[in-house]
């Protein structure tokens, strides 16, 4: 009898085991392959991909805004922080969030609380930031090595100044900083810009 | 002896393979079918107040990624989904719907309808949403944006349905304060079923 049941006791044993492990490793593993996905289109860690606008014949993420355009940093902190250098719209909805590896939406920010051209520095969790600040870019702490930072502007195709928005988000883009600008201006550069400069059409 | 203990090794990884086989597609269903996207209700509208936020349980936070990858938190946008209309009854593009009301309380709000592979319907006209900015407004408040596989392309405020079964999204971004401190008290529009082919 106890011979019998030992086996459907292992397979129980073993679901409860899969069944915990599957819960906690499942979001890193989606978010794992959704920031592969990005990589091979932006053709590496830390550099950014300008999504075209979503459409019917778009398969590759699940539930996409067609009103937004997207445009995504994967970045990888190993070799140093990411800075994000991001062109903000004025007068329409854009926002700028980050992503741990586990898919949490750690930091947002939108145009109502950022204008012009904004930097950007992501560092890992208690790193220093006082250059960086001192430089004038805002600091996101990373909660993991790898992430995604997403940028969204709302572009309705149907309106005036849609192909300048477009132009405008190419704009924006992402890269490693060498270690030693965290003692520059360089991290915070584009905040010496002047905002206003950005109009739709 | 030597053929009895392999026997009995293979029964053994047999069992234990099942288990992990069970296991894993219990872990996936209930996260994809079971995670709290119901725990916030308004009218046919339903919504999870832990959409892209760090502090979701272990079973939100795996739904979230099968579900919502890379959403927003809370602060910034609000998700809500409809599977039914206002009567309770299965969104089916077999019939035509109506979806009315004022504007909900936020800086800007996007209708969009989803096939049940969770992908833009595909329709000639590319008419997959509708939103704050491109509905026309009766008496200046009331907006009606239709749902319907059938009618002329020309009207505005109107969203290509599929054949099947379908969904329809609601994001707020910028949600006004009472709707991020309480998302079930948010002023959101009725879905009126209007024929059924």
């Amino acid at each position: 009898m106890k011979r019998a049941l030992a086996g459907p006791a292992l397979a129980i044993l073993c679901a409860m085991l899969a069944y915990e492990l599957g819960l906690s490793l499942l979001p890193r593993l989606i978010m794992n392959a959704t920031m592969h996905g990005i990589v091979r289109r932006a053709g590496d860690w830390n550099s950014i991909y300008h999504a075209p606008r979503a459409s019917a014949s778009d398969r590759r993420m699940v539930m996409p805004s067609p009103d937004m355009l997207y445009s995504a940093c994967p970045y990888d902190l190993k070799a140093g922080p990411l800075q994000v250098l991001a062109q903000v719209p004025l007068g329409v909805y854009w926002s700028l969030s980050a992503y741990d590896d586990e898919n949490g939406n750690y930091y947002a920010v939108n145009d109502l609380q950022a204008s012009g051209r904004v930097a950007f520095v992501v560092v890992p969790e208690a790193s220093p930031t006082q250059a960086f600040e001192a430089s004038g870019a805002r600091v996101l702490h990373s909660p993991s090595r790898r992430g995604v930072v997403l940028l969204r502007t709302l572009s309705d195709p149907r309106e005036n100044g849609a192909e300048t928005l477009e132009a405008l988000r190419r704009e924006s883009n992402c890269r490693t900083l060498p270690a030693k600008s965290a003692g520059s201006n360089d991290a915070g550069r584009y905040n010496a810009a002047p905002s206003g400069v950005l109009r739709r059409a | 002896m030597q053929g009895l203990w392999g026997e009995s090794r293979v029964r053994w990884l047999g069992w234990a393979m099942l288990g992990l086989v069970c296991g894993l597609g219990i872990a996936v269903g209930r996260s994809y079918w079971l995670s709290n996207f119901n725990e916030v209700s308004v009218g046919p509208w339903q919504a999870s107040s832990s959409l892209g936020s760090r502090d979701a349980g272990r079973l939100a936070r795996a739904g979230l990624a099968l579900n919502g990858i890379l959403a927003l938190n809370r602060h910034e946008a609000l998700y809500y989904f409809a599977e039914s209309d206002s009567g309770g009854r299965r969104l089916s593009g077999r019939c035509a719907y109506r979806i009315e009301g004022e504007d909900p309380d936020a800086r800007w709000w996007s209708l969009t309808v989803y096939g049940p592979d969770r992908f833009l319907v595909r329709n000639p006209q590319h008419r997959y949403s509708a939103d704050r900015n491109s509905v026309t407004r009766r008496d200046g408040r009331r907006f009606v944006v239709r749902l319907d596989r059938d009618l002329d392309w020309v009207d505005r405020d109107w969203i290509a349905l599929p054949a099947g079964d379908f969904f329809v999204a609601l994001r707020l971004y910028n949600p006004a304060d009472d709707s991020v401190n309480a998302p079930q008290t948010a002023r959101l529009p009725e879905i009126v079923r209007e024929r059924c082919a």
